[in-house]
């Protein structure tokens, strides 16, 4: 998941520890809630996973998908480490539209909302496009923020969440390399020019 | 082509007493009465006889008396009437003779009773694609024009077949559409568009003005949203509502319908569920949240359609702005007899209320049987401030108003979701908890996007 390095210099890398978090949510107990808390909702990488790990700018694009029925509307917050993490973007899907949203870059949180005039069972909620702003070896999750996450059905009624499944994105270092003027006419190079030309002198003197 | 009746021909249809022959189209020039019409013998409605009638006094026109009625200035007093499922009434010519007496009875008193509204409250007739049912039923309420304001709506058993809404109300349409109703000043219209499902009627009593809708079974979505707009119209009327499934006496949260289990415990009220074969419609709730609820000016919804139990229940609900709003099934289709025909009498009685100035008072009343039904399902009554509940100044009745520009719109519902995704946004939060649960998330959202187009 790493991107490519430059073609400047040999980038060494420093592998991280990838952590995985699952993060289980408590049994929401909201007043209103009048639905079995059945439901369940989680943020995942492309490929399903629940920890991520790239180095600085790399984009991820992460699903907000909810395990439930009856679904109408939502509402979703995360929390983040924006040390860590930019939130570029946050689209809808093929079951709910363009969310309205809102990146608090500075509290390291994104919020955002729709709802649709007809139920749907287990909806893809959104699609939000990270990248990774930090250094290498940090971390931070993605985590719903419960008393800010909720879905509803088409009569206005909550349905209880019972697991809020988030992840884990890792920033992998990227040492800094000494620059080079070109390749292989490094250090080596100048010390063997610089005897080079020491014997050079030497020889011009006798 | 839908057979289309000429009404000045309706009484002069003649058949075999099994109705078989009682097609529109067969009708011959004989005139007969309503009852040779299905050749009934026996004691003719609408002369009640007065001893011995269960559940309370009752004077000579057979109306009820109690203690609240004969403090109450009779003057001053009416009635609403309900009917109930008559579909089984036009399956056999014995049974038939119970609508029979229903409709003379509110006929042969509508002065003593000041019967000011006579609503049917769905399933007109038993199998919606058999002529001779709607030639019978059209007879049978046809006594009443001219006699007093009703109105009809389709119930589950009105459309073409049984249960599904897609095959169509043509036999409805030509029997109970808007061109038998459009020529008396009471009548409002039909809707939405050019459907003729749903109608609403406009009557006065009491001093007040009063709107009634009488809506499809399992209204769509699209019939709620008439609905409302016909409550924006005329925000100042106290509305009756009638839809033919609503509440149930049975389990309110499962459709028990096929379920060869004996019947558990009993959980009536609004039901959860949709009947429609393709889930076209609202349940009960659904009513209720999308229309009832936030329309303070609602203050009674009426149905049929249920019998687990006894084909009784009754529930007050307080709407969004704190006011009772007074939900009543009745259906008597599943008692011995067919119920004999029962059906509701809702009497309001000003000045006759002991925590509340006045009453309503409700009776079930058989004019086949001369009889009332006494339980607390059948005769029971509700105190409550006329002049208050039908103020004119209605509290607000809008609470998805947000943007508080006079309506509920998309606007509305944006400044919410804005609200939602970033708590600087500021907003009239009173507004903005449509549901009134204390606190402002994405069911308001739902609420106030349900509610968009009213006012």
């Amino acid at each position: 998941m790493t991107r490519p390095v430059g073609s400047a210099g040999r980038r060494s890398a420093v592998t991280a520890a990838v952590t995985v978090a699952l993060l289980v949510g408590a049994i929401a107990s909201s007043a209103g809630v009048v639905a079995a808390a059945d439901a369940s909702i989680s943020i995942t990488g492309a490929d399903g996973g629940t920890s991520l790990e790239g180095t600085d700018g790399d984009r991820f694009d992460l699903t907000v998908a909810a395990n439930a029925t009856n679904v109408s509307a939502y509402q979703a917050s995360l929390a983040f480490d924006p040390e860590v993490v930019e939130v570029v973007s946050v689209s809808g899907t093929d079951d709910f539209d363009d969310p309205v949203v809102n990146v608090d870059e500075e509290n390291g949180r994104v919020a955002f909302n729709q709802y649709r005039s007809s139920t749907v069972v287990d909806p893809q909620l959104a699609t939000l496009t990270v990248e990774i702003v930090g250094s290498g070896g940090n971390w931070t999750s993605l985590s719903f923020v419960k008393p800010e996450t909720k879905l509803s059905d088409d009569v206005a009624r909550e349905r209880g969440i019972r697991r809020f499944d988030g992840l884990t994105v890792t920033a992998v270092s990227e040492a800094p390399t000494t620059e080079a003027v070109a390749p292989g006419f490094g250090v080596t190079t100048a010390l063997a020019a610089g005897v080079t030309l020491y014997g050079y002198l030497y020889w011009r003197r006798e | 082509m839908v057979f289309n009746p000429d009404r000045s021909v309706r009484v002069q249809v003649a058949g075999g007493p099994d109705g078989s022959e009682r097609d529109g189209t067969s009708a011959d020039a004989s005139s007969v009465s309503r009852r040779s019409f299905v050749r009934i013998g026996g004691t003719a409605a609408g002369v009640p006889l007065l001893a011995g009638v269960a559940g309370g006094e009752s004077d000579a026109s057979g109306a009820a008396t109690d203690a609240s009625d004969t403090e109450a200035d009779a003057a001053e007093q009416w009635t609403v009437v309900a009917l109930p499922d008559t579909q089984y009434f036009v399956v056999n010519d014995r049974w038939y003779r119970f609508v029979l007496d229903q409709i003379d009875w509110i006929v042969e008193n509508a002065d003593a009773e000041n019967v000011v509204f006579v609503t049917h409250e769905g399933d007109i007739v038993n199998e919606g694609n058999e002529p001779t049912q709607w030639v019978w039923m059209d007879v049978a309420l046809s006594a009443l024009d001219g006699v007093v304001p009703y109105s009809t709506l389709p119930g589950n058993h009105d459309y073409a077949e049984t249960g599904v809404r897609r095959s169509g109300l043509d036999k409805y349409t030509a029997y109970f559409g808007a061109s038998r109703f459009a020529d008396y000043e009471w009548f409002g219209g039909t809707g939405p568009g050019d459907e003729e499902a749903n109608s609403y009627q406009l009557f006065s009593a009491g001093g007040y003005d009063f709107l009634h809708l009488a809506l499809e079974w399992e209204p769509r979505d699209v019939t709620l949203q008439w609905a409302q707009s016909v409550l924006n119209r005329h925000p100042e009327r106290p509305t009756l509502l009638t839809t033919h499934s609503y509440l149930t006496d049975g389990d309110a949260e499962r459709d028990t319908r096929g379920d060869e289990e004996e019947v558990g415990e009993l959980n009536p009220g609004r039901t959860r569920y949709v009947q429609e074969a393709d889930g076209d419609g609202n349940h009960g709730e659904a009513v209720w949240r999308k229309l009832v609820e936030p329309n303070a000016q609602v203050f009674m919804v009426l149905g049929g359609h249920y019998h687990e139990n006894d084909g009784e229940y009754h529930q007050t609900s307080e709407n969004r702005d704190g006011l009772p709003v007074h939900e009543m099934l009745a259906n008597y289709q599943d008692r011995y007899g067919t119920g004999f025909g029962r059906l509701r009498l809702l009497t309001f009685v000003p000045d006759g209320g002991e925590d509340a100035p006045d009453r309503v008072q409700v009776h079930t009343y058989s004019p086949h049987l001369e009889e009332y039904e006494a339980d607390d399902d059948s005769h029971f009554s509700f105190d409550l401030d006329f002049e208050d509940r039908f103020s004119t100044s209605l509290p607000s009745r809008s609470p998805g108003d947000v943007d508080d520009d006079g309506d509920v719109d998309d606007d509305d519902v944006e400044l919410v979701q804005r609200h939602l995704a970033d708590g600087d946004v500021e907003i009239d939060r009173e507004a903005a908890d449509a549901d009134r649960d204390g606190e402002i998330d994405i069911t308001d959202v739902v609420e106030i996007a349900n509610e968009r187009g009213s006012r």
